[in-house]
């Protein structure tokens, strides 16, 4: 049994599932992309619909960023190509075999809540998500691995 | 009225047997009442962030035929073979017993206040929480007698008008209340009363078990009030209790503060201090939460009318979050979706 995986048109409605400019990227493990979804990734940028979108690809931790891009910025992570390959090992390594069961995590990107305090305390707004590979939608994630799942998945800012 | 019958005689040593036999035919019912109020409490306590030790048991054949003979000697009118025989269950009303055992009178006043919201409750005068704490009670604890069952909860049959009696105690007071049930009742029937010496020390252990009331709820005070590090994580609902309490420099009344966590574990990088901080004054959110559920809002506690209140901030998040839950419709389901069914009344283009 083949398991499932992800397409951009789902990264897309990730990112479409609550108002406009709510969340800017969706963060999902690179291993749980589909071929040619990751052959998309390659090519760093990604158009549909007159809006572009561009991929950041961590590899360290084994996650791509999939987010909102004014067609000026849409080549700035063009290297993306050079780095999946080295993700999808690195993302199958975080999850240890057969940990998720074939769960599709993805983790929504916003910005800072309210205002940064003097101490640096910011906090970022995010939503967790698992995919239905049935429905192809996205649903609220409430399991037990939210805390890794946002640990693992959200790149820090320093990375992004 | 006055009854001014004389009363039955003191049940025979052969109506006690009787009424043991049929009781231990029974006592499978008693047994899985008592578990099942008993899971019930531990599922809610958690909810409610409330540290507990959750206990039941069936009432010991024994000690039920103790129980007779002292009883229908003391109160023979309500003790009496008749009665007894034709409901057993609602003369003696701890067949099943569960007893919660809790850190603090506070906590102890919390989970009465929460008997009612979870259990059906037979329509008698002594079944709702009553907290026995009067200075010349020697024994402190809140009682309550319950249905193993919610009110309009799909009944199972085989506990369908059970009784289960409630005990809500401190730690320190269940301490003073074991000795000294064990001293001067049990100990009395066996021909062995206290002594001058052992009721001083009784005196003495319920003096202390006053004070380690005190010093527990002063600890936990002081404790709840340094979740002032911003940069602490909450992890738990306990945590978050507390969290919320330093924030609000006050107590915060409501049971689902383990909802509540999970919905800003869905929605937050990090639920830290600091994040409860950036969420605005408890009671601001808690005023939002009153104003969008209108006049339905004073059947709500104040962990739900928080959680109410975020959806000025996170509407579309809590609207998907809940559409996953899955379980018992709890009374903070029922206030989300009341809160979202008056908003689309007032803003049909909204959603």
């Amino acid at each position: 049994m083949t398991h499932p995986q992800l397409d951009v048109a789902d990264l897309v409605r990730a990112l479409t599932l609550f108002q406009e400019k709510r969340y800017h990227a969706v963060d999902v493990f690179a291993d749980d992309l589909s071929d040619a979804a990751k052959r998309v990734v390659e090519r760093g940028t990604y158009e549909q619909e007159g809006r572009a979108y561009r991929f950041g690809v961590f590899r360290e931790l084994g996650v791509v960023r999939f987010e909102q891009a004014s067609t000026s910025n849409a080549a700035a992570v063009a290297v993306a190509g050079a780095l999946i390959g080295g993700a999808v090992s690195a993302a199958a390594k975080q999850k240890g075999d057969g940990i998720l069961g074939g769960a599709l995590l993805g983790l929504l990107v916003g910005g800072v809540l309210g205002s940064v305090d003097a101490s640096n305390n910011a906090v970022r707004r995010v939503f967790a998500l698992q995919f239905d590979p049935a429905t192809r939608e996205w649903t609220a994630y409430d399991g037990a691995l939210l805390r890794w799942m946002k640990d693992r998945l959200l790149v820090p800012d320093s990375a992004a | 009225m006055v009854d001014d019958a004389a009363p039955p005689p003191p049940l025979t040593e052969p109506q006690i047997a009787a009424i043991v036999n049929q009781y231990k035919r029974e006592m499978a019912r008693y047994e899985k009442a008592g578990a099942l109020v008993s899971d019930r409490l531990r599922r809610e306590l958690r909810q409610a962030g409330i540290k507990h030790m959750v206990s039941s048991r069936p009432k010991h054949p024994d000690d039920l035929a103790e129980k007779l003979r002292r009883k229908s000697t003391e109160k023979p009118r309500v003790y009496n073979w008749d009665a007894l025989r034709e409901n057993l269950g609602s003369v003696v009303t701890d067949l099943a017993g569960c007893r919660v055992v809790v850190y603090t009178t506070d906590d102890e006043l919390a989970v009465g206040k929460m008997v009612a919201q979870f259990f059906a409750q037979p329509p008698r005068t002594d079944a709702h929480a009553a907290r026995r704490d009067g200075v010349d009670d020697p024994y402190w604890a809140t009682h309550a007698l319950v249905h193993p069952y919610a009110d309009k909860e799909a009944l199972d049959t085989t506990v369908e008008g059970a009784i289960c009696e409630l005990q809500i105690v401190t730690v320190a007071a269940h301490l003073f209340n074991e000795i000294e049930h064990d001293v001067t009742y049990k100990q009395r029937d066996a021909g062995l009363e206290a002594d001058d010496d052992e009721r001083q020390l009784l005196h003495e252990i319920r003096g202390v078990a006053r004070v380690a009331d005190r010093l527990v709820s002063a600890l936990l005070e002081h404790r709840a009030g340094r979740r002032e590090d911003v940069a602490h994580v909450i992890r738990d609902a306990e945590d978050l209790k507390y969290a919320l309490w330093a924030w609000a420099e006050r107590r915060v009344d409501g049971v689902e503060l383990q909802r509540l966590l999970s919905l800003l574990e869905q929605s937050l990088d990090s639920v830290t201090v600091a994040a409860l901080h950036q969420l605005g004054a408890v009671d601001v959110v808690i005023a939002e939460g009153r104003r969008r559920l209108a006049s339905h809002h004073d059947e709500y506690d104040e962990v739900t009318l928080y959680t109410v209140g975020l959806l000025a901030q996170f509407g579309p998040e809590i609207r998907t979050a809940a559409r996953a839950w899955r379980g018992p419709k709890t009374a903070l389901r029922r206030a989300i979706d009341l809160a979202l069914e008056l908003e689309s009344e007032q803003n049909p283009e909204k959603t």
